[in-house]
């Protein structure tokens, strides 16, 4: 409070989206880094993956001559600024699997992934909106109790593990959906189920809360007592009054969605990025991985701008705390 | 009211900490009251359903799912514990570092940890398991590695805070260094928070955990681990589902218990929240 | 406060209807879809196939994409090899070996690509020579020196003597395919020979295929093919049972025993020549002693392994789907006494009395490292057993995953490693010998090297007979076993399951045929 603004925070102030799109641009640029050190880590570097992959078992000396070739021997930050030039040019490498560009990998896959996210993010948002204002609306009373309990233990269960009951009592014991096919609707409702369930549950919560904070505001017990409806109440500012809240919710859910797509995908063979990325790890395919997650990072960034764009044009009280400093509770459900 | 508020809470707590302090106990006691060998298993007595003998059925190599259930309790736990440890206290480090060194410092770390928050964390948990490799300690690491960005948050803004105050204006005029105030009387305020969030994380650890063993990341055969047992069922989802059902019914339990614990904790440390 | 209890009664109704309505047009309208799916494929003449992986493009020459090819029913290769694993007439009707390095090939007459040009041996000269073009794998099969093409007539010139070079054409690598169209069809719906072509696919999704009205060998069976990729062996079941699929292979072992209903399925089984194996290390400080490896051997009851993971007990090195593995008895049957007198024998006593037995004031600690696969696969599950049967006899044993196996192999610091290994990929025993038994082999990880069985490949490769070939492979594995080189575990089911509307499937021991012109509907 005391602290003395600075003009560059001052300027930070007043041009919100100007500001907020040089810092998306700066973590763009961390992350990226990040994700190239993360893969430094690996314990077999691409040298020896490139001749394993190919069923080779390379001698000391093709491989310290391929690393020379590959540019592996370079100091690490040489070897990152050759990588980003390349990632500018939209290079990301070859897969060591399929010999394939990693980024035709990820253009084939991502739709698949957006679908089933978007899918399950609807899903989420007709679930939990209207049991949130339900239990809100409700509270104390014996709905808002059982909505609160079932969401409990909703958020509370792995969702590996609702996949595998889904699969069993759903399409094992009942038959209700086939297994077969993707791309299609019917097939889609397992995993969307499984991605969809354990979020509303986390999102229920929050709604609730959205709205009680809203409730207890003074021009609701204000409207209250002017005998307005509470239906017309509820319509016309309660759920605009709520909206920012749920807004930043949404945006943090697509980071949930996405992680949670990987498991999901894996369990019900869905062709997407998650299963993509899992079958990577079992070859050892460090540029898929690697580009996997930069994309995941990309893809989160840009909900979380798009979010605090939103946010901003809902209420502009809201420009100067941005999605991450918003962003301290809890993040989803996993 | 007040009063009565306060002691229900307080009985909650008790009551919880009881059941998780239970489920710790039976964590460690595990592999000694387990009653059959959680490792070798009778070939003859492969994939049996529940039975007297076998309270949750057996594996496919004919071992006990009751007593791979106990046994792998301790690994879970002690795993899921170390986790939350390391990240808050990494976290809370650089949090206090930022918060109280402000200027040049904050902003580094502070953007530092912005890069870390943009990664969706169960993606970038999997994707260092995976570059890493099998291995519980990589687990470990990974996870550590997702979580401490929260603490960090959490305590530089509490930092941040505190640190125009009164008492602590009066602590440094008395004389006392930064690094005094910073342990003295900083570090005291920020603990609760800190708790609180750590005590709301252990159950999502928990999860992340099993859910990483579950992609084969964690645990490595022939240990017990829950959510690696889940793997192992899956193939044999019809045939034995009680292989699936148990060890998740566990790890549904634990959370629960533990979710519950850390609201309760939250209610009574940090009433700010609710 | 009553007024408002009504009020908030009345929005919660709302918000409930309105919930429920969209749960309702959400199931409404998936199960519309679902009905109509399902009668529509019930009722026509489509064989719908659920297969373990269908490939990003349908390239042969790429990658493993000619099996794909091969499997549903699209390509064919010069030769085929039969429900005995021996070569047969297909694109080429009959062959001869001129000299010892070339090949005669007479190119059937009457075969068309399903595009209706003529199939020659110019054809089938390009499509070899582009597989070779596209991918490394084709020189580990034969090196041409040359291809000639005249008329229906293909000779192929081998660099060096290649006694299974018309095995090796098999390998769908070999798809005969007509390399004269764009790439993008070849990737899409190349244009090949099989009884069904292709006409739509979806990477790693689905295929669609119909009949080849050009088909040169009678009326394939069914009008039109659908595959569906399902990698997931437990999804491939419920796609059976829930009557998506009518045709799936490859299911875990255990959950066969859902397809007993004879009259719902059938269920298909041939053993294969894959082989579950555990591989010792022969120069490792503890199991370089023959007698060491032999009591390992007693001590490992393979039977109930195998019954464990579903396959039938090995004897020997080489699977029974090959003649030189028929026949051969169990040099190591289970026997935890032999171990223990052959361990005492040796000196190695337990003397501080935990179980484990000491070598030089040591506990004895095998090593034994498995792929990190990341699932409960038969190595796992063998390498779990086999601790356990260690144990028993007093030895200790550490479970190693590993996720870079070829360094540890390479470096040699590991006792024990499982693996499931085909001892004969395109169904000629010499491959498999030359590279994991011969003295610097490419894949001899095990170190195993006996000068009497490195003379015998070395016979063996400069053999033509195909009788004598089998038996010189024979002499070389017993060779092998006495030594005690590697522990044999299974030799691995394949297996097909149809359901009631489909006849005339059958398993081959080699993976690569699944789909044929043979399959019809009722």
């Amino acid at each position: 409070m005391t602290r003395r603004t600075s003009p560059f925070a001052r300027f930070w102030k007043r041009h919100f989206i100007l500001s907020r799109l040089i810092s998306f641009l700066l973590v763009l640029l961390g992350v990226s880094f990040l994700t190239f050190v993360v893969s430094s880590l690996a314990p077999s570097d691409g040298a020896e993956m490139y001749y394993l992959s190919r069923g080779i078992t390379p001698s000391p000396q093709l491989l310290e001559e391929t690393r020379e070739q590959m540019g592996l021997n370079q100091p690490l930050l040489v070897q990152y600024l050759h990588w980003l030039q390349n990632l500018l040019r939209g290079d990301l490498g070859e897969s060591y699997n399929f010999g394939e560009s990693v980024l035709r990998q990820l253009t084939r896959k991502l739709p698949n992934t957006l679908a089933l996210a978007g899918a399950a993010f609807l899903l989420t948002a007709l679930l939990s909106l209207p049991l949130g204002a339900l239990a809100a609306v409700r509270r104390g009373k014996v709905s808002d109790l059982l909505i609160r309990a079932i969401s409990f233990v909703g958020v509370s269960v792995p969702n590996f593990w609702l996949a595998l009951l889904l699969l069993y009592f759903l399409a094992v014991q009942l038959g209700l959906f086939p297994v077969i096919g993707t791309g299609v609707l019917k097939s889609m409702a397992l995993p969307v189920l499984t991605l969809a369930l354990p979020l509303s549950c986390s999102y229920v919560r929050q709604i609730r809360t959205a709205f009680l904070e809203e409730m207890g505001k003074d021009y609701y017990i204000g409207l209250k007592a002017r005998g307005i409806p509470g239906w017309r109440i509820f319509f016309s500012h309660l759920l605009s009054g709520a909206l920012s809240p749920i807004v930043t919710l949404a945006g943090m859910s697509v980071g949930s969605l996405l992680g949670g797509a990987a498991i999901v995908e894996t369990i019900f063979g869905w062709p997407g990025l998650g299963s993509m990325v899992v079958d990577a790890i079992r070859v050892r395919d460090y540029p898929v991985i690697q580009g996997y997650v930069l994309w995941m990072a990309v893809i989160y960034l840009l909900a979380g701008l798009v979010t605090d764009l939103v946010c901003c044009l809902l209420d502009p009280r809201q420009r100067q705390k941005g999605f991450w400093r918003r962003n301290v509770r809890k993040e989803g459900a996993k | 009211m007040t009063a009565k508020g306060l002691t229900g809470k307080r009985l909650r707590f008790i009551l919880l900490a009881v059941l998780a302090g239970g489920l710790v106990l039976l964590a460690v006691l595990g592999p000694y009251i387990a009653p059959q060998d959680p490792l070798l298993g009778d070939a003859s007595a492969s994939l049996q359903p529940p039975s007297w003998e076998h309270l949750c059925g057996t594996d496919k190599l004919g071992r006990d799912v009751f007593s791979r259930i106990l046994a792998g309790a301790g690994s879970s736990f002690s795993l899921t514990f170390l986790m939350v440890l390391l990240a808050a206290l990494i976290g809370t480090a650089v949090g206090l570092m930022a918060g109280c060194c402000g200027g040049f410092t904050d902003s580094l770390l502070s953007r530092v940890t912005d890069v870390f928050l943009a990664f969706p964390s169960s993606v970038f948990a999997i994707a260092v398991a995976g570059i890493l490799g099998a291995g519980v300690l990589n687990t470990v690491f990974a996870l550590g590695l997702v979580w401490w960005t929260r603490y960090a948050r959490l305590t530089r803004a509490a930092a941040m805070q505190l640190r125009e105050r009164d008492f602590i204006w009066q602590a440094r005029f008395g004389g006392a260094g930064e690094g005094r105030i910073l342990l003295r009387y900083i570090l005291p305020e920020v603990v609760p928070q800190v708790v609180t969030t750590i005590s709301l994380d252990i159950g999502n650890m928990m999860m992340s955990l099993a859910g990483l063993s579950f992609l084969g990341l964690a645990a490595q055969p022939p240990a017990p681990e829950w959510g690696y047992m889940l793997y192992e069922s899956r193939t044999y989802m019809q045939t034995a589902p009680w292989m699936m059902l148990f060890p998740g019914l566990a790890l549904l339990i634990t959370v629960i218990v533990f979710n519950l614990l850390g609201d309760s904790v939250r209610d009574m440390l940090d009433p700010s929240c609710r | 406060m009553k007024v408002n209890s009504e009020k908030r009664k009345w929005v919660a109704g709302l918000l409930t209807a309105l919930l429920a309505a969209t749960a309702l047009s959400g199931c409404g309208g998936g199960a519309e879809e679902t009905a109509a799916v399902s009668s529509d494929a019930a009722s026509s003449d489509i064989l719908r196939v659920a297969m373990f992986w269908v490939s990003t493009n349908l390239d042969p020459a790429d990658g493993y994409n000619g099996w794909v090819l091969s499997r549903i029913g699209a390509g064919e290769t010069l030769v085929r090899l039969n429900e005995n694993a021996q070569p047969e007439g297909c694109i080429a009707e009959s062959w001869q070996q001129t000299d010892e390095n070339t090949w005669v090939f007479q190119i059937r007459e009457g075969v068309t690509f399903s595009n209706g040009k003529p199939v020659d041996a110019a054809a089938c000269k390009a499509a070899i020579e582009r597989a070779f073009e596209e991918n490394i794998r084709a020189e580990e099969y034969f090196s041409p020196s040359s291809i000639e093409a005249e008329g229906q007539t293909l000779t192929i010139h081998t660099s060096t003597p290649n006694g299974t070079l018309v095995y090796n054409l098999a390998e769908p690598l070999f798809t005969i395919v007509d390399t004269e169209v764009d790439e993008d069809t070849m990737d899409t719906a190349p244009v090949t020979t099989g009884p069904y072509q292709v006409t739509a696919f979806t990477p790693e999704q689905s295929v669609e295929l119909s009949r080849n009205d050009q088909y040169w060998d009678g009326t394939p069976g069914v009008s039109g093919v659908s595959v569906y990729s399902v990698p997931d062996s437990e999804s491939r079941v419920l796609a059976m049972q829930a009557g998506e699929a009518d045709l799936t292979t490859t299911i875990d072992n255990t959950s066969l025993q859902l397809f007993s209903d004879e009259s719902r399925y059938t269920v298909y089984e041939t053993i294969t020549p894959r082989v579950n194996v555990v591989y010792y290390n022969n120069a490792s400080p503890l199991l370089s002693d023959v007698k060491m490896r032999q009591a390992v051997s007693y001590a490992a009851d393979k039977d109930t392994y195998a019954s464990l993971i579903g396959c039938a007990p090995a004897t020997g090195l080489y699977s029974t789907a090959l003649v030189c593995g028929q026949d051969v008895e169990d040099a190591y049957p289970y026997d935890p006494e032999a171990a223990k007198q052959l361990l005492d024998s040796m000196g190695y006593l337990d003397t501080d009395g935990d179980g484990i037995r000491e070598k030089d004031g040591e506990n004895i600690q095998f090593q034994y490292v498995i792929a990190a696969d990341h699932g409960s696969s038969d190595s796992a599950l063998i390498a779990q057993a086999l601790q356990a049967d260690l144990l028993e006899v007093g030895l200790g044993c550490n479970l190693v995953q590993t996720e870079n196996m070829a360094d540890i192999r390479a470096a040699g610091e590991y006792d024990f490693c499982s693996a499931n290994d085909s001892t004969a990929p395109t169904a000629d025993p010499e491959v498999f010998l030359l590279q994991h038994y011969y003295t610097g082999g490419s894949s001899n990880y095990q170190h195993y090297s006996n000068p009497e069985v490195d003379s015998l490949i070395d016979t063996l490769t400069a053999t033509f007979d195909p009788d004598e070939r089998q038996q010189l492979a024979r002499q070389a594995s017993e060779q092998i076993l006495a030594d005690a080189g590697s522990l044999y575990v299974g030799y691995i089911y394949g297996n097909t399951v149809v359901s009631s509307r489909v006849q005339g499937a059958e398993q081959f021991p080699i993976d690569y045929y699944i789909v044929t012109k043979d399959i019809t509907l009722s």
